[in-house]
């Protein structure tokens, strides 16, 4: 790696410049449900068409990163994630937000972001080749395994019943049947209506079932005073970033894996690692889903180490691994650059120019997204009356905003009402998010493999043929035996005996 | 018609059982119209395997996932049979237990949201502009939920839609509804 063309974005404050400006920018993008990272650098591919090359793409590079953590803004304060990546990051930083500690939590959440930023750049400087080979042997069965070990995240996301996890989960993934299908183009369940050969944008639901939702239970308390919040202590010490360090680290290797992975991206790995760390975090000092510092961690750690990860296959394959990056090849060849193998080769400046702007915007999350807190925290002390009304119009402008469709519209309502009756009557919502965001990907590539396999038998068996669809479907028994009672009640037994053993000790 | 008051007694009575059912007030109904919904979706979905069956068809998924969510649900009813509501025990008219479920729901400020929310759509849907069908929503609302500051709530309203014109229509050129 030449480190002078590395140097360049370093040495320029115009591009310093523009990174700080699109990471600022980002940040307020991403905290606006509706208006997302891939929004935004689809706009700026046109506003920066006439610009250099370097500079266009240090300002769309700069929104990607501010975009990916600002949808964790939304999801402590308000409960309303602001990405699909934040999903999982509104579990655990909400429930702290309503203790009056949303400053920690998002204190958490910038460092955890940049220490998962800079860990998927390192590992796009030393590793892209060797990362790009193992993500390409992933075949459809492989993605079909990650989808289903996503699913068996259900019990994961708050569900107090499993029973009702899997029922939110299961109308999550009908809901996400809906309009054509993938391979066969056969339209399902559209009643005759033509809006809906699209499907079901899985934003559209995001936004309605956590915002439209939350702002209408809301109504029930409307008499509760707004919770003042902490803001002593932002920024976490080292000995508590230290302390997360192995969660930390585990985390951001998933993040980089599946930020690779063409078509699975930071909301899936954020998902996943929420999962991994509800299981291998012992004795939390707060139970997961009340307000554990560890709930924040894993996810934003593992999302914004999808940032690296998603320019791996763009970089030297020429192959997306996200939509952002998808939009920033068409930004690139609108340079006259042709990502792929040979973009190393024909133009190592441009790989270290994004290198470059990626160190800059890791460096400018870290600023803004610890500056900014005291001013975010603001937003939950506004009186309810006028935060809820708010709420729910920037919900319908957020979704109107995707495709600009009335419909959407009236389905993210329908949403937010769905909602509100499962917060009533305790049915999960994050496994109906869920099922609606995995369904594409479990179903592409269920039926591409039925399809190449020729039969149902003939899919499971082509697992044991892949070293890769052998580790995951190891991993996945592994996942399902560890979520059974009869483990739970065996672990309980086994801690059980340990401490009666240290106790005669 | 039900007498109110007599609920309103009743609902008193009923708020230390809450505490100690097993069930929300109108969960076992809510089950059963889930239920029924699922029941629906699977009968649509083996429509769909009709048209075009094959296990790599696009009827798989759909049936699997509504079939699966119908058998939960109806084993869930079958559970809440044994199960407790804030209602349990007493003798309560058929209103009297719509009340209680109806009041655990809809509370004022629920039902109003809902109804400005309808009405928000009705008036997209009949091309009123949209700053002003949304200055109207969001005044109303604002005013209603806050009893008060009926000029405050102007300056808030006016705040609002300011933001959301420089950042989705000017900064994202988004087209109005």
């Amino acid at each position: 790696m030449d480190l002078s063309y590395l140097m360049i974005p370093f040495t320029s404050p115009i591009i310093i410049a523009l990174v700080a400006a699109g990471t600022f920018v980002g940040i307020y993008i991403g905290a606006i449900p509706g208006l997302s990272a891939t929004m935004a650098v689809s706009l700026l591919v046109s506003l920066t068409f006439g610009w250099e090359t370097n500079k266009a793409v240090a300002m769309m590079i700069g929104v990607f990163i501010g975009g990916v953590y600002g949808g964790s803004r939304s999801a402590i304060l308000l409960n309303i994630p602001g990405a699909p990546a934040a999903v999982a990051t509104a579990l655990d930083g909400y429930p702290l937000a309503k203790k009056g500690l949303a400053g920690k939590a998002m204190g958490v959440a910038t460092t955890q972001s940049f220490i998962g930023t800079v860990f998927g750049i390192i590992v796009l400087m030393f590793g892209a080749p060797f990362v790009a080979a193992f993500a390409m042997k992933f075949s459809s069965v492989d993605y079909m395994l990650l989808a289903f070990m996503g699913m068996m995240m259900v019990g994961s996301l708050g569900c107090k019943s499993m029973t009702r996890g899997i029922v939110a989960a299961s109308l999550g993934i009908f809901l996400g049947t809906v309009g054509m299908d993938p391979l066969t183009a056969v339209t399902r369940f559209t009643f005759g209506n033509t809006y809906l050969n699209s499907g079901v944008n899985f934003i559209v639901a995001l936004i309605g079932l956590f915002g439209a939702a939350e702002a209408i239970s809301q109504m029930t308390e409307m008499g509760v005073e707004p919770i003042k919040q902490k803001i002593d202590r932002i920024i976490p010490s080292f000995s508590e970033t230290k302390k997360y360090i192995p969660l930390t680290i585990r985390s951001a290797i998933v993040g980089v894996l599946v930020g690779a992975l063409p078509g699975a991206g930071g909301d899936i790995a954020a998902l996943l690692t929420y999962d991994q760390a509800k299981r291998t975090v012992r004795n939390p000092e707060v139970p997961f889903g009340e307000g554990a510092v560890e709930g924040i961690v894993a996810p934003e750690t593992a999302n914004n180490a999808a940032i690296g990860g998603a320019f791996i296959p763009m970089l030297t394959l020429g192959i997306p691994g996200d939509a952002v990056t998808a939009v920033l090849i068409g930004a690139l060849t609108i340079h006259g650059l042709r990502p792929g193998p040979n973009l190393m080769t024909d133009n190592p400046q441009m790989f270290n120019v994004i290198v470059g702007c990626l160190w800059i915007g890791a460096i400018c999350l870290l600023i803004f997204g610890l500056t900014g807190i005291k001013i975010f925290t603001k937003v939950v002390e506004i009186p309810k009356p006028i935060l809820m009304p708010t709420i729910l119009i920037l919900s319908v402008i957020g979704s109107y905003a995707i495709n600009n469709s009335l419909y959407d519209i009236f389905w993210m309502l329908g949403f937010g009402v769905l909602g509100y009756f499962m917060k009533r009557f305790d049915y999960p919502i994050g496994p109906m998010v869920l099922g609606v965001i995995l369904c594409r990907l479990m179903e592409t590539n269920l039926l591409r493999g039925l399809m190449l396999h020729g039969s149902a038998f003939g899919l499971i068996l082509s697992i044991f043929k892949s070293p890769i669809s052998v580790c995951l479907f190891a991993l996945m028994i592994f996942l399902l035996a560890t979520n059974s009672n009869t483990y739970r009640n065996w672990k309980k037994k086994r801690d059980e005996a340990k401490v009666a053993e240290r106790c005669k000790a | 018609m039900y007498n109110l008051t007599e609920n309103n007694n009743a609902h008193k009575d009923i708020d230390g059982a809450a505490a100690k059912a097993d069930l929300q007030p109108g969960e076992k109904v809510f089950t059963v119209i889930l239920f029924a919904v699922t029941v629906f979706l699977f009968y649509r979905s083996i429509l769909l395997w009709q048209m075009a069956p094959g296990i790599s068809g696009p009827a798989m998924l759909p049936l699997l996932s509504s079939g699966l969510a119908a058998l939960l649900l109806a084993a869930s009813i079958a559970v809440n049979i044994w199960k407790t509501t804030p209602a349990s025990g007493r003798n309560l008219t058929f209103s009297q237990k719509t009340y209680i479920v109806l009041e655990y729901l809809f509370s004022k400020n629920v039902i109003v949201t809902i109804i400005f929310i309808f009405a928000y759509c009705v008036l997209l849907n009949f091309s009123v502009p949209f700053y002003l069908s949304s200055a109207l929503f969001l005044w109303g609302l604002m005013s209603f939920l806050a009893k008060r500051g009926l000029v405050k709530n102007i300056i808030w309203t006016a705040m609002v839609l300011a933001f959301i014109a420089v950042v989705f229509g000017m900064l994202f050129s988004v087209v109005m509804p």
